[in-house]
């Protein structure tokens, strides 16, 4: 199995041990394994997007009153239903966008016609980026037109099918390394089994309801 | 079948392979400027940080004149898929947002471009690709996230959303208008409809 599918794999094992769970404890900490993970496999960690996430979340379940009154804001009233299921919505969230940053992050090539064409888009978005000059004051449209002209012209159509670029930019070729398959070795796949039994290991504990919340 | 490939390999209609592989093409470069310009959009400065500009959806507006109905099908796919993959949010809620948002928008645009597109020009069709991306993605946080209360940050959202693809609707007229590129493609689409004029 290739490291980007192993990762794919392991992703989709641990979403429904995410997604079953309900006790805000354990989810709160498969969150935080979640971000780590990421982290660990080259993502990065974007604070205020996250905190903005949790609290409007939260917030706006908290306008719909649900469940015992913890304490009131004026005629505002926090209640312990809608405080949970604010949590468990914006968690829920939150550790879905890093489980799918991490299943992302070995770069998996999808299979099939699209995935061809995908791989194409990419080997283009590679050439804009390493191509793009900063454009003097007004010229923004006829700089981004002279490199589509160039891409357009550098690329026939019988290399680009085969996923080979006719330029030499490094950012070209960077592009077709990327997309070669690396096979996962038996370390990696016990470390990813590990992640699995971790996040299914958590999920028993919350349902045991050992745990509060 | 997604794009008119039904041709690809067929001997006796060449001019249509050629076309078909034209087409790809231009749609996998449409879909890496789509890409691009997420990427610049995410570095211009937002006073709010869920505030999106939708400079990713000007290369779906482009398209409208140069594709049929499943080739902009295609190319938002890879737009979408493209996105996700980039900002690691393939298999989260926010692809789903993104996707609901793109595909709504991208079928009004082009039922506008093809019933009005006489009347209106890609200011028009900006606004209502926007109107219903917005609403969509509203309706999609009404029952995945927010529940009612996502009704009163509404106005102010669709508000955003309308002022943001006026100014998309300016640069799609201003880029269609001076483009080489695009126009070139126009030009050679004109030639390959009709090759006896």
């Amino acid at each position: 199995m290739s490291k980007s599918n192993l990762r794919i794999v392991a992703g989709l094992l641990m979403i429904p041990a995410f997604l079953l769970q309900h006790n805000l404890v354990v989810m709160a900490a498969q969150v935080v394994f979640l971000m780590v993970l990421a982290v660990a496999k080259g993502r990065r960690i974007k604070p205020l997007p996250i905190t903005i996430i949790l609290i409007s979340v939260v917030v706006m379940n908290l306008l719909q009153v649900n469940g015992k009154v913890l304490f009131s804001i004026g005629t505002f009233s926090v209640t312990l239903g809608a405080l949970k299921i604010g949590l468990d919505k914006a968690l829920t969230l939150i550790g879905m966008l890093y489980v799918s940053q991490y299943m992302v992050s070995g770069k998996p090539k999808l299979p099939g016609r699209f995935g061809q064409l995908l791989s194409k888009q990419f080997l283009f978005f590679e050439y804009i980026v390493t191509s793009w000059k900063r454009p003097e004051r007004g010229r923004f449209i006829e700089s981004l037109d002279s490199v589509l002209e160039t891409m357009e012209n550098s690329y026939s159509e019988s290399e680009v099918s085969n996923s080979i670029p006719v330029t030499e930019s490094p950012g070209a070729v960077q592009a077709v390394r990327a997309v070669r398959t690396i096979r996962a070795g038996t370390l990696e796949i016990i470390t990813e089994s590990a992640f699995v039994l971790f996040m299914w290991g958590s999920f028993i504990i919350g349902f045991s309801g050992i745990l509060p919340w | 079948m997604l794009f008119s490939d039904n041709t690809a390999g067929i001997g006796s209609t060449g001019l249509k392979t050629k076309r078909t592989q034209s087409i790809i093409t231009h749609i996998a470069i449409l879909a890496a400027f789509s890409l691009f310009l997420s990427t610049v959009e995410y570095m211009i400065p937002k006073p709010v940080p869920f505030m999106r500009i939708g400079l990713a959806n000007l290369p779906i507006i482009i398209g409208l004149s140069l594709f049929s109905l499943p080739e902009l099908l295609l190319l938002t796919l890879l737009k979408i898929v493209g996105q996700g993959l980039v900002n690691g949010t393939l298999f989260s809620y926010i692809f789903l947002f993104s996707a609901g948002g793109s595909l709504a928008s991208m079928l009004v645009m082009y039922a506008v471009y093809t019933l009005l597109g006489r009347f209106t020009s890609y200011i028009g069709i900006s606004i209502a690709g926007a109107i219903v991306s917005n609403i969509v993605q509203l309706l999609l946080a009404h029952f995945i996230l927010f529940g009612s209360s996502i009704w009163m940050i509404a106005p102010p959202f669709l508000l955003m959303g309308f002022i943001t693809s006026i100014f998309l609707g300016i640069f799609a007229n201003v880029f269609t208008g001076k483009s080489r590129w695009y126009n070139g493609i126009i030009g050679r689409k004109e030639e390959g409809r009709h090759p006896d004029e």
